[in-house]
């Protein structure tokens, strides 16, 4: 393998230069992983922030007494857990009007006989109707609702609750979910970033049927092809600072741990998926494969890898799958350090990951290059032609 | 002008059958979707249940009732609420350190003494608060045990009936769908949304590539016969991939309709009438086939998550609903989502208005495009 470090450089600085010349390609990949951030926090948003979720509150009692306010005060009252109803007090005909063109998802109803049986102590029933249209959104709607009758429980019928619970969290901090979830989909931003980048540094040069010249010149086509690399481990790292930024304006949230470790990891990882776009690229030779390629990977390893909640959350068989999922070591060790502060997969991760990005740095041109020499389109092509000629 | 758009459609559905190649994007977006969120709501017991140990140090009746129900409670969808698994207490606190256990339940010795002497007893959940959505999780699940207990409704029948204050629920739906059916249904609807954005792209891309656009837009034909001309041609182009996602998804993922089918296919319609335009407008301004493809995927993907694809937007603040409510495939997921699993057409025709609105406003802006790109060539 003839390395040559000018070359490397030359080939380096002039897809850089490509780059720049094309802000809207750049622009992509930058928004790319802010947009999904972005999208999840306007479909999660709900649950977390705001001022919370509008419920119809029918109050059919004509006398209330001190059990029916104290039900409506602590359906009303802050909650500290996510989701907060906010009961809108109306009449059962427009709470259901309502409910019926999925404006409302949740009515909550206190009986007209509500205050007399408790204080008799007879049983009463309060009773919701749910727009149980998936299962996530029954539960976020459910939930609360049971959530506040257990509080009124232990309020008001304190000889009934015989039981009740407390709760010890492994940490001081609870990070929020939506901040969490940035964090992760900066390790998305690298991968896709990097396989994107560095695959359409070569496709390029297929659709500008510049790829023979290159490979064809007496400079060594393996330090053309890593100067692609590097520009697409530099282009990966774009989105980062923004996502960051995002989670501390939007959820007051910084991940704990030290930047040098994450980026140490990131450079690993960003090096072994730039070789896998490097390789795609040469193979695939079509900008328009990389696309989705590229985002899609990303998206398999973010869900996969514990992106959107912690693997220990869905049980062991995913775990598995998980382990033996390459280069998913990166995303265990950042939302370790990130979430808990903690290293104490840090080692075993930066070996997997180094092992990775090392053969990638060591066989991507060379793969790459034998690549670039197979037009695997002819070839399906030409088998077609043969087909057609039988 | 009926012989230009029957020409225009013509052309455009040769240049589809040429270059085939929108048809990928259109399969791996769902299909990947899928594939990931099938291995991940199957591990977890239909995303209902999440994995907890239970440790219980107290051997009496109230100590066996209290673990019957966070053993067997059931969600909405008939899955059990809590994945457990019991430890006793060294390990499942050892797990638990070491972060391979995400929460577990203590029911400590002298629960049911308490109880028989009238004193209130106390559970203790041990929880990993590596974010707050796992904590509400855990924590909801755990106060719908406490008040089963305290209602008096044990396992295996949960009966409320003699509770001082039971509660009373009523559904909309027969059956709850499964998040897996929900992403499933949707699936359908996403391969038809990523072919009408990503095909339109395409082709208008590729003629700026090829400077064919110019031959086009100097052609006799006029602007608006154009514009229909294209998108009746992406009718067929865009329907093609449910030929492949519909057969594949409804007996693999045993999903069917509960609404009329008629409607479901009159929203695919207008989902592509709103959508074909807006490729257009993609391709127009991305000029090379791999930034359209980056745009209309981008477009697609970040549409349908904040869209309602994964979850219905219900719970997303009314200032955030009122934004995603501008995007057309915000409607398109609604109207779907509502005739799939209801019969129902209620609330259907804002977004029926709204995506024929977006169609009739899009177009408009790409007929005055094309009048600036002539004007400019």
């Amino acid at each position: 393998m003839n390395l040559s470090l000018r070359v490397f450089k030359a080939s380096f600085l002039k897809e850089m230069r490509v780059w720049k010349r094309n802000p809207q390609k750049i622009g992509l990949v930058l928004l790319l992983p802010i947009l999904f951030l972005t999208a999840f926090t306007l479909l999660m948003g709900g649950v977390y922030y705001g001022s919370g979720l509008e419920v119809a509150l029918v109050v059919e009692e004509e006398d209330p007494g001190v059990y029916t306010d104290g039900l409506i005060d602590i359906l009303r009252e802050y909650d500290p857990i996510p989701p907060r109803l906010v009961p809108i007090e109306m009449d059962a005909e427009t709470a259901q009007q309502l409910f019926d063109n999925g404006e409302m998802l949740l009515i909550i109803t206190i009986p007209s006989n509500f205050e007399d049986a408790i204080a008799a102590n007879e049983s009463v029933s309060i009773h919701i109707q749910v727009a149980n249209t998936h299962e996530d959104l029954t539960k976020n709607l459910r939930m609360p609702v049971i959530r506040k009758l257990d509080i009124f429980y232990q309020r008001f019928l304190q000889e009934e609750a015989a039981v009740t619970f407390e709760v010890e969290n492994l940490r001081s901090h609870t990070p929020p979910r939506l901040a969490y979830m940035a964090w992760t989909i900066s390790l998305y931003g690298v991968m896709v970033g990097a396989i994107y980048a560095a695959g359409s540094a070569m496709t390029q040069e297929f659709e500008q049927d510049t790829m023979t010249e290159l490979t064809m010149s007496n400079h060594s086509p393996y330090s053309i092809f890593y100067g692609k690399m590097m520009s697409g481990v530099v282009v990966s790292y774009i989105s980062i600072p923004i996502l960051f930024l995002l989670g501390l304006v939007l959820f007051s949230a910084w991940p704990s741990g030290d930047f040098l470790t994450f980026l140490l990891l990131t450079l690993l990882l960003s090096v072994f998926c730039a070789g896998v776009g490097v390789i795609l690229g040469a193979v695939v030779r079509n900008s328009v494969f990389m696309v989705p390629l590229a985002a899609l990977a990303g998206i398999f390893y973010w869900i996969a890898s514990g992106g959107i909640a912690p693997l220990e959350l869905v049980g062991v068989s995913f775990g598995t799958v998980n382990e033996y999922l390459p280069i998913s070591n990166v995303y265990r060790s950042v939302i370790r350090m990130f979430v808990e502060g903690s290293y104490g997969m840090l080692l075993i991760d930066l070996g997997v990951i180094g092992f990775f990005a090392a053969f990638a740095l060591i066989f991507s041109p060379l793969v790459a290059s034998r690549a670039a020499q197979v037009d695997l389109g002819q070839i399906l092509e030409n088998v077609k032609r043969r087909r057609r000629g039988n | 002008m009926l012989r230009q758009i029957i020409a225009i459609v013509k052309k455009d559905l040769k240049q589809a059958k040429r270059d085939p190649r929108f048809i990928a994007p259109s399969l791996i977006i769902p299909f990947v979707f899928l594939i990931v969120y099938t291995i991940m709501w199957t591990s977890v017991g239909g995303g209902e249940s999440f994995a907890c140990g239970l440790v219980v140090q107290d051997i009496s009746s109230e100590a066996d009732d209290m673990a019957g129900i966070i053993e067997n409670m059931v969600s909405t969808t008939n899955h059990t609420w809590f994945n457990i698994e019991r430890y006793d207490l060294e390990t499942a606190s050892s797990l638990y350190q070491n972060t391979e256990l995400i929460a577990y339940i203590l029911i400590p010795t002298g629960f049911g003494a308490n109880i028989s002497s009238g004193t209130q007893a106390t559970v203790t959940m041990y929880i990993n608060n590596a974010n707050d959505d796992i904590v509400k999780n855990y924590v909801h699940r755990m106060e719908a045990a406490v008040l089963l207990y305290n209602q008096g409704a044990v396992s295996p029948q949960f009966d409320q009936s003699n509770a001082r204050v039971a509660l009373d629920e009523t559904l909309s739906l027969a059956a709850t769908p499964s998040n897996l059916s929900y992403m499933a249904a949707v699936g359908i609807l996403l391969s038809l949304i990523a072919c009408s954005l990503a095909s339109q792209a395409m082709l208008t891309a590729t003629e700026f590539e090829t400077n064919a656009i110019h031959d086009t837009l100097n052609s006799p034909a006029s602007r608006v016969a154009l514009v229909i001309g294209r998108t009746v041609a992406a009718i067929p182009r865009s329907v093609s991939v449910l030929v492949v996602t519909i057969p594949v998804i409804v007996p693999s993922m045993n999903i069917f309709p509960t609404g009329n089918i008629l409607v479901l296919a009159g929203i695919s319609f207008l989902t592509i009438l709103a959508l074909v335009p807006l490729g257009e407008l993609i391709g127009m301004k991305a000029r090379k086939r791999e930034q359209a493809l980056l745009g209309s995927v981008l477009f697609t993907v970040v549409g349908f998550l904040a869209g309602g694809g994964l979850a219905p937007i219900g719970l997303a603040p009314i200032a955030f609903r009122s934004v995603v409510l501008l995007i057309p495939i915000t409607h398109s997921i609604l109207l779907w989502t509502r005739v799939f699993f209801s019969d129902s057409l209620l609330g259907l025709w804002p977004s029926i208005l709204f995506l024929i609105g977006t169609w009739i406003l899009l177009s408009a802006i790409v007929v005055t495009l094309m009048k600036r790109e002539v004007e400019r060539s």
